[in-house]
C-alpha cells in the first residue's frame, strides 16, 4: 500500500511539476477546492511523494520557460544567458545529481537539525534578530547607496503589504494566494508574455565550465547545511539559503549556482516535513493543508526513519523518471507555444485567486504585481520581496 | 522614454494600493456585537467589536490566549502581547470571527477599555 501511494504521488507530482510557474501551494489550494484532502485522509505518503516530486520536477519548466531576470526563486540561475538545448540538458543533469546528493545529506543531517531546532526554536529574540539581519543583508548586498535605497523601498513596500494582509487582515479571504502569485509569478509571466524574444533564439556560451564530482559534493553539502539552518527560522526561503551560501563563494559560476540551489531545494523538503511531523510546525502552505486536514501522522522514532527512507525513494524515483524522460519532455515542451501555455497558466491562477479570495483578491494581485515588478524594472534581487513574509514575522517576535 | 512612464505607473500602483489598504484598515468601522449574538452566527471571517469579560488569560509561545464571556464564552487569541490581562475585567476587542480546529475563535487585533 505504501509503495502504491509513493508511486501514485511521484507520478502525479511529476506531471504537475511540468506545468510552468505552478507552485505546490497553488496545487494545495486546488486540492482543497475539490476536497482531495478529505477523500485521502489516510494517505500521507501520497501527498508527501507528490509534494517532493512536483517541487523537484518543476525545475525542468523553469529552465525551458526561462526569462532573464535577477530572480533566484523561480529561475535561480542568476545572470545566465539562455542556453542551447544541449547546455540546458547538461545543467538539468547536474541539477538531478544535486537533488540526490542534497537528499542523502539531508537524511544524514536530521539528528543535527533536530538538536538545532530544539536549541533555538523558542529563542524568540534570536529569531527576530536573524530575520532583521536577513533584511539588512539584502540591503547591504548592493554596492551603491542609491541601489540600497531601492532595495529598502522594495522591502518596505512588500513588508507593508504583508502587514496589511497577514497581520491586520480585515477584508481579504486567503490573501496569501493573490499576494504570493502577484509578487513572484505574475511579473515573470507578464515579462515573457510581452517580451519580443523569438523562440529558439539561443545564445551559446563561449566558456565551457567544468566541475569535478568533489566540487559538486562540497556544494551540495554546503547547500544542505544552509537549508537545515534556515528552516529553523519562519518565513526564510530556500532562495535566501542560497544567497547566504553564496557568500562563501565569491566567484560562482552558473553551474555552481545550479548545484547549490538544487541541493537546497531537495534537502529543505525533507526538513520541512520533519518539522511538521515531529514539531508540528508548518513552513509551507501545502503542509499547512495536511496539518489542517489531520493528514500528518503522529510519529515515533521508527516513523521518522520511514519518512527519511521514503524521501530517498521518492527523490530517486523522480530523478530516474526525469532522467529517462528528459529528451521526450524537451521535445514535447518545445513543441508548445510558450506564450500560449503561460497565458493559460495566468488565467488559471487568476481563476483560483477569484474562487478563493473574490474581487478583493484581484485587487491584491494588481498591488502585489506592481510591487513584484519593482525588482525587475530596477534590476535588483527579487529576494527582497520575501519581506512580505519576513516583516509580519518580525512584528510577531519583536 | 516609455520605460520611464512604466516605472512611474508601477510605483503609483504600489503607493496608491498600499495607501488605500492603510486608509480602509484605519477607518474601518467594525459592527458592535455581544458574544452571545456572535455565537448565533457561523464564523464568517468578518471583523467585529465584541464586548465581554475576560476569563482564563494565559500567555504561551508569545501568544495570549483567553476567553471572552457574557452568557456564553468564545476562545480568543492575541499574537505578540506586550502586556498581561486580568481575569474578570470587562473589555471590548476588535477581532476577526474565524475558526480554529473547527471551533469558533476570535483573532484579536486591538483592545478597547469599556
Amino acid at each position: 500500500m505504501l509503495l502504491l501511494e509513493v508511486l501514485c504521488g511521484v507520478a502525479l507530482g511529476f506531471v504537475l511539476g511540468l506545468i510552468p510557474n505552478i507552485h505546490i501551494n497553488l496545487i494545495g489550494y486546488v486540492f482543497s477546492l475539490f476536497g482531495v484532502f478529505v477523500f485521502f485522509k489516510e494517505n500521507f505518503y501520497f501527498f508527501f511523494s507528490l509534494c517532493v516530486s512536483q517541487t523537484l520536477t518543476s525545475i525542468i519548466p523553469s529552465f525551458i520557460f526561462y526569462t532573464q531576470t535577477q530572480d533566484v526563486l523561480f529561475s535561480p540561475f542568476l545572470g545566465q544567458t539562455p542556453a542551447t538545448p544541449s547546455e540546458t540538458k547538461a545543467l538539468l543533469l547536474l541539477s538531478f545529481l544535486s537533488f540526490l546528493l542534497g537528499g542523502i545529506f539531508s537524511v544524514l543531517f536530521l539528528p543535527f537539525f533536530y538538536l538545532l531546532f530544539l536549541l533555538f526554536s523558542d529563542f524568540y529574540f534570536l529569531i527576530f534578530l536573524i530575520l532583521l539581519l536577513s533584511l539588512i543583508f539584502l540591503i547591504f548586498q548592493e554596492k551603491e547607496n542609491s541601489f540600497r535605497l531601492i532595495v529598502l523601498a522594495i522591502i518596505i513596500f512588500s513588508g507593508t503589504l504583508g502587514v496589511f494582509t497577514l497581520k491586520f487582515n480585515f477584508f481579504f479571504k486567503e490573501p496569501l494566494i493573490p499576494c504570493v502569485f502577484g509578487l513572484f509569478a505574475l511579473p515573470s509571466i507578464l515579462l515573457i508574455l510581452f517580451s519580443g524574444e523569438k523562440e529558439g533564439n539561443f545564445k551559446s556560451k563561449v566558456v565551457q565550465e567544468i566541475m569535478c564530482f568533489k566540487q559538486i559534493v562540497y556544494l551540495s553539502f554546503l547547500g544542505t547545511l544552509f537549508s537545515s539552518t534556515i528552516a529553523i527560522f519562519p518565513s526564510l526561503s530556500p532562495g535566501l539559503a542560497m544567497t547566504f551560501a553564496n557568500t562563501f563563494k565569491e566567484n560562482k559560476s552558473s553551474k555552481e549556482t545550479v548545484v547549490l540551489f538544487s541541493s537546497i531545494l531537495s534537502s529543505v523538503l525533507l526538513i520541512y516535513f520533519f518539522l511538521a511531523v515531529v514539531f508540528n510546525k508548518s513552513r509551507i502552505g501545502f503542509i499547512s493543508f495536511l496539518q489542517i486536514n489531520n493528514i500528518l501522522p503522529k510519529v515515533v522514532f521508527a516513523d521518522v526513519l520511514q519518512l527519511a527512507f521514503v524521501f530517498l525513494i521518492v527523490v530517486g524515483l523522480t530523478v530516474t523518471l526525469a532522467y529517462f524522460c528528459l529528451d521526450s519532455i524537451f521535445i514535447e515542451l518545445n513543441k508548445l507555444d510558450k506564450k500560449t501555455v503561460l497565458f493559460f497558466v495566468l488565467m488559471f491562477s487568476l481563476f483560483i485567486v477569484f474562487v478563493f479570495s473574490g474581487m478583493g483578491g484581484l485587487f491584491l494581485v494588481v498591488v502585489s504585481g506592481g510591487i513584484g515588478f519593482l525588482p525587475i524594472v530596477y534590476n535588483k534581487n527579487r529576494l527582497a520581496l520575501m519581506s512580505y513574509l519576513i516583516l509580519p514575522t518580525i512584528l510577531f517576535f519583536v | 522614454m516609455l520605460e520611464k512612464y512604466l516605472r512611474i505607473l508601477i510605483i503609483c500602483v504600489c503607493v496608491f494600493g498600499l495607501l488605500g489598504l492603510l486608509l480602509i484598515t484605519s477607518f474601518y468601522n467594525a459592527r458592535k456585537i455581544t458574544v452571545n449574538e456572535l455565537l448565533l452566527n457561523p464564523p464568517n471571517e468578518s471583523i467585529y467589536l465584541v464586548d465581554g469579560r475576560i476569563k482564563n488569560p494565559q500567555i504561551k509561545s508569545n501568544t495570549l490566549f483567553f476567553e471572552l464571556c457574557d452568557f456564553s464564552c468564545i476562545a480568543c487569541v492575541y499574537f505578540n502581547p506586550s502586556f498581561g490581562l486580568e481575569g474578570g475585567k470587562e473589555i471590548s476587542v476588535k477581532a476577526k470571527y474565524t475558526t480554529f480546529n473547527n471551533k469558533p475563535e476570535l483573532i484579536v487585533y486591538s483592545f478597547e477599555e469599556r
